[in-house]
């Protein structure tokens, strides 16, 4: 018994090894189970339903809004925002607006200049940005842009200006600057003059002198005056410079004051247009006798009073070596010619303006502005100080002089009444400039007339 | 003593008319610009803004079968490299020249003409039409006459304003410049005006040598646009046909107008020659019609008549109409002006189509709740008619609008967005099942490539998403199936979902 007991107990054993014996592979290798580094995804979070905003800019072929929008789309703000492009004009993109707006046909963002501001506003187009929007724009923008850019306005009374409902908002980002300057063709100018008295008494001069094409005549007969302007001397915004150095400009001390237009005031600009500028610019010829434009492109002239959007003529012109100088003085007053902006607003009524507030912003980050100087050719609308940080701004030939003479500008009026500025100021210069017997304080007496028949105002 | 002062007057004279003999002549010559303005009421108190070297005109010299006429005589002739050029703007002066011409009433933008154009001892003659732009390299919106050429002013109108952009001609048989060959279209046009409400029309001055006879060639073309017969714009336009019977010497000036009557067109009803038939070609290229839905090749954007939402229909009209908002004598007030405007739209369905014998027949007219215009405006030729939301049109059904202010009547078969978008996985086979490893994370360079393309909205590859839910995951910690599902819609609201599938594999032992 004891023998079958100790052999059950063996076998038992055996059976008990057996069975607590791992179990072997064909190979004689152990298996191992694949250590789990999985992990849960939910493609919702990483390819999320995208807001679309709608751009209007004027860019006729689209590659520069393309080359902001990718790179607006590669940053934390823009990634998750789809920016349609389309070019339209400034003036048809406030047509535009009044119709499509409000479905949410239109734009989310438009762009306009500094003269389409008040318009804009009184047609009820634009947003004024929140002060936290605005408080950065400021931060980069340049002092002109944000004047330009900010208006006291009385949205109860549509009326601009002081009032007791009036408050003082931004409405748009200044994108791009621009002003007159003194443009000078190296090759006749070795230094541009500081002083009009000095310019023009080279004038004088050289008005005087024989012409380089050996016809006998002098500059003047072949109407290559020493100074020239690429508009016409009756061209209120190329005056500014001279006004201002004279004691006029237009609407007050704050440029916002439809009743002080203040054509008065400019009598005695009036006057050294007609003694001393005339002679040594049209002679005895009209406002409009000499096409300056052609004779400083063909080399005949030293000097020209010109914008920014002339330079691209001027720069593809062969032969033609040109600089940029300060806009002279007069009696030592500096000049100050206007500076105008390009800007972009967000529509008012846009269903999508945190998304369009993004971008908006983004207009004015180094990135787009660096693309808008090498694809626009635009100075951009940013504090001098930050302009040093766009790349190919400081290497260019010509923006860094545009940017200097900015330092002396003042902003273009933006109330709606500039529109009735032009036209009269223009009819009084030519008077005075083309006709000798005209009293110049008629000419200033009428214009003033005119100015507020136009306007609105009534009598004086 | 007699003698003596008759010798020294002689002499005297001798000496003062020398110099004048001798002195050579400046050699000057003479321009003449023909003025076409759409409307010939234009022409009244129709002055010019000029600088550059001419002077304006108070009012014109005449209007001949083709417009205002403008002379300017003894002008200096100038160095062929000049780029000077004359400023030169139409314009509406009803005080004549002492006072500023009416800016509100301009019918050019500032055209610039060179200095060059004059020749000694000629006349040149300058075409120029109505339009809103200035010159520009591209578009110098003035066409010179050449007088030693026989020369045909073709203009040609698209109402649709869609010109495609290999818009030119084929011609032969003597023209100065002939296309190199079919299909390959000579590119003369550029613009050269525009309608009252901005559209462009398109013009060029093609000129013909004279033949040994010193006549006219026999010189034909064709507007196309290169891709065969189905892209002609005309049948055959003849420079002899242009100029009319009679004689005709080099420098005179024919004239061809055209409007688009869309492609394949070879019958010419569609051309009109000469100058006196500019009536019958502005009636039919202008008259007062509800614009097509087109597209712009360029851009991509698009015009013209069409539903761009459910409940929306953007109308545009081929010209300009009257904003009764501004209608100072109107005894209505805003609410009842808007209301008046309102109802010159009319949407309908349409349940029959129109046979020879039977009209067609409508449904009721769907309520409109408002229509969008630009209410500060004089004129108005976009309006936004915003359909009652229990009145959305259905893409299954057809649908016409007609207009009606009591002076234009026009109506237009609604254009729907009929298609969704398409999502395309252009890498995935036709199963679209990708295997991604069991117990490792996903590389997010293994989710599919996908494109979004919409009939009407172009590109929506960037505005596909995937909805959170059921199909929006994936879990490779997890063996199984795992449908992704991808979403995109275009602006109508069509809505299109796509699904392809993750296949998670454990790796074979």
């Amino acid at each position: 018994m004891k023998k079958i007991f100790s052999s059950l107990l063996m076998i038992m054993f055996v059976l008990f090894i057996v069975a607590c014996t791992p179990k072997k592979d064909d190979d004689g290798e152990d298996p191992i189970e694949p250590t789990n580094n999985g992990q849960l995804y939910d493609f919702s979070e990483i390819y999320k339903e995208k807001e679309t905003i709608t751009v209007w800019i004027d860019d006729q072929n689209g590659e520069y809004m393309q080359a902001v929008i990718d790179a607006f789309n590669q940053t934390p703000a823009g990634k998750d925002i789809i920016v349609q492009h389309q070019h339209m004009g400034t003036v048809d993109a406030r047509e535009r607006l009044k119709t499509f707006g409000l479905t949410g046909n239109g734009a989310d963002i438009f762009q306009f200049p500094h003269d389409h501001l008040s318009s804009a506003i009184l047609e009820d187009l634009v947003y004024a940005l929140p002060t936290s929007v605005a408080n950065r724009v400021a931060e980069r923008a340049h002092p002109l842009g944000m004047d330009i850019a900010t208006l006291l306005y009385d949205e109860s009374t549509g009326q601009f200006g002081p009032g007791a409902n009036a408050t003082e908002n931004v409405y748009a980002v200044p994108m791009s600057l621009e002003s007159v300057g003194l443009y000078y063709n190296k090759a006749l100018v070795n230094e541009p003059a500081e002083t009009m008295e000095e310019l023009l008494e080279e004038a004088a001069i050289w008005n005087a002198a024989l012409a380089s094409d050996g016809s006998g005549q002098t500059n003047a007969q072949k109407g290559w005056y020493y100074l020239g302007t690429s508009s016409h001397w009756a061209d209120s915004y190329f005056m500014q410079t001279f006004y201002s150095a004279l004691g006029f400009q237009p609407f007050g001390e704050n440029l916002d004051d439809p009743s002080e237009v203040g054509f008065d005031k400019a009598q005695d600009a009036l006057a050294w247009f007609r003694n001393q500028l005339k002679p040594a610019t049209t002679g005895n010829n009209n406002h409009n006798a000499i096409n300056a434009g052609a004779n400083f492109v063909a080399g005949h002239i030293p000097y020209i009073i010109a914008g920014p959007w002339n330079i691209e003529e001027y720069a593809g012109t062969e032969g033609l070596d040109f600089g940029i100088a300060p806009l002279p003085s007069i009696d030592g007053v500096s000049g100050a010619p206007f500076a105008g902006a390009q800007m972009a607003a967000i529509y008012k009524y846009s269903e999508k303006k945190e998304a369009a507030t993004a971008f908006l912003e983004f207009l004015m980050s180094d990135e787009a502005m660096e693309l808008q100087l090498k694809m626009k050719y635009k100075l951009p609308a940013l504090k001098p100080e930050l302009l040093p940080n766009i790349d190919g701004f400081l290497t260019d030939p010509y923006l860094p002089a545009i940017s200097l003479q900015l330092e002396s500008a003042i902003p273009m009026p933006t109330i709606p009444a500039v529109q009735y500025y032009w036209g009269p100021g223009e009819s009084m210069i030519i008077s005075v400039w083309n006709n000798p017997a005209t009293v110049i304080s008629e000419a200033v007496a009428a214009a003033e007339a005119a100015y507020r028949a136009q306007a609105g105002l009534g009598g004086n | 003593m007699k003698k003596i002062i008759s010798s020294l007057l002689v002499l005297a004279t001798v000496l003062v008319a020398l110099p004048h003999l001798y002195a050579a002549d400046e050699a000057t010559g003479n321009l003449v610009i023909h003025f076409k303005a759409w409307d010939a009421e234009s022409y009244d108190n129709l002055g010019t803004h000029t600088w550059g070297g001419i002077d304006p005109h108070a009012v014109h010299e005449g209007v001949d079968a083709f417009g205002a006429v403008f002379t300017y005589e003894n002008l200096p002739v100038v160095a062929e490299d000049s780029t000077a050029t004359f400023g030169w703007i139409a314009v509406e002066r009803p005080e004549g020249l002492d006072a500023d011409p009416n800016w509100n009433n301009k019918f050019t933008g500032d055209i610039n003409i060179p200095h060059t154009v004059v020749k000694a001892d000629e006349t040149v003659h300058i075409y120029i039409l109505q339009g809103n732009g200035n010159s520009s390299a591209n578009d110098p919106r003035y066409f010179v006459a050449d007088n030693d050429k026989f020369n045909m002013f073709l203009v040609y109108f698209d109402p649709s304003g869609s010109y495609e952009e290999n818009l030119g001609v084929h011609n032969w048989s003597g023209w100065t410049e002939e296309a190199s060959g079919w299909n390959e279209p000579l590119k003369v046009f550029s613009t050269g005006g525009n309608t009252a409400t901005g559209m462009a029309v398109k013009a060029a001055m093609l000129k013909a040598a004279p033949n040994d006879e010193d006549q006219a060639p026999d010189a034909g073309l064709l507007i196309y646009f290169g891709e065969g017969d189905n892209s002609k714009k005309t049948g055959d336009v003849k420079l002899l046909e242009a100029l009319g019977e009679g004689d005709h010497e080099p420098g005179a000036v024919a004239f061809a107008f055209v409007y688009s009557a869309g492609n394949g067109v070879t019958h010419n009803n569609n051309l009109f020659y000469g100058a006196e038939s500019y009536e019958d070609f502005a009636f039919n290229a202008f008259s007062f019609r509800l614009l097509p839905y087109s597209v712009d090749s360029t851009s991509g954007a698009a015009d013209g008549t069409y539903a761009v939402a459910a409940n929306q229909i953007i109308v545009k009209t081929s010209a300009q109409v009257a904003n009764p908002l501004k209608d100072e004598e109107s005894e209505l007030t805003k609410e009842e002006t808007l209301e008046l405007v309102y109802g010159w739209f009319t949407v309908k369905e349409r349940l029959t189509e129109a046979t020879d014998e039977v009209e067609a027949t409508y449904g009721p007219a769907l309520s409109i709740e408002r229509v969008d215009f630009a209410q500060g405006n004089d004129t108005v030729a976009d309006f936004v008619v915003v359909l009652a939301d229990d009145n959305a049109l259905d893409i299954t059904k057809d649908y016409v609008l007609f207009f009606d202010n009591d002076i234009e009547q026009a109506e237009i078969d609604v254009d729907l967005d009929r298609e969704a978008p398409m999502i395309t996985f252009p890498l995935l086979n036709e199963d679209r099942i990708i295997e991604v490893l069991w117990g490792e994370p996903f590389d997010l360079a293994d989710f599919p490539f996908y494109d979004a393309v919409d009939n009407r909205d172009g590109n929506l590859t960037r505005a596909v998403f995937v909805p959170k839910g059921e199909f929006s995951t994936l879990d490779t910690r997890t063996e199984g199936d795992y449908i992704i599902m991808l979403q995109v819609s275009d602006a109508w609201g069509n809505v299109t979902q796509e699904k392809f599938t993750f296949r998670v594999v454990k790796p074979e032992a």
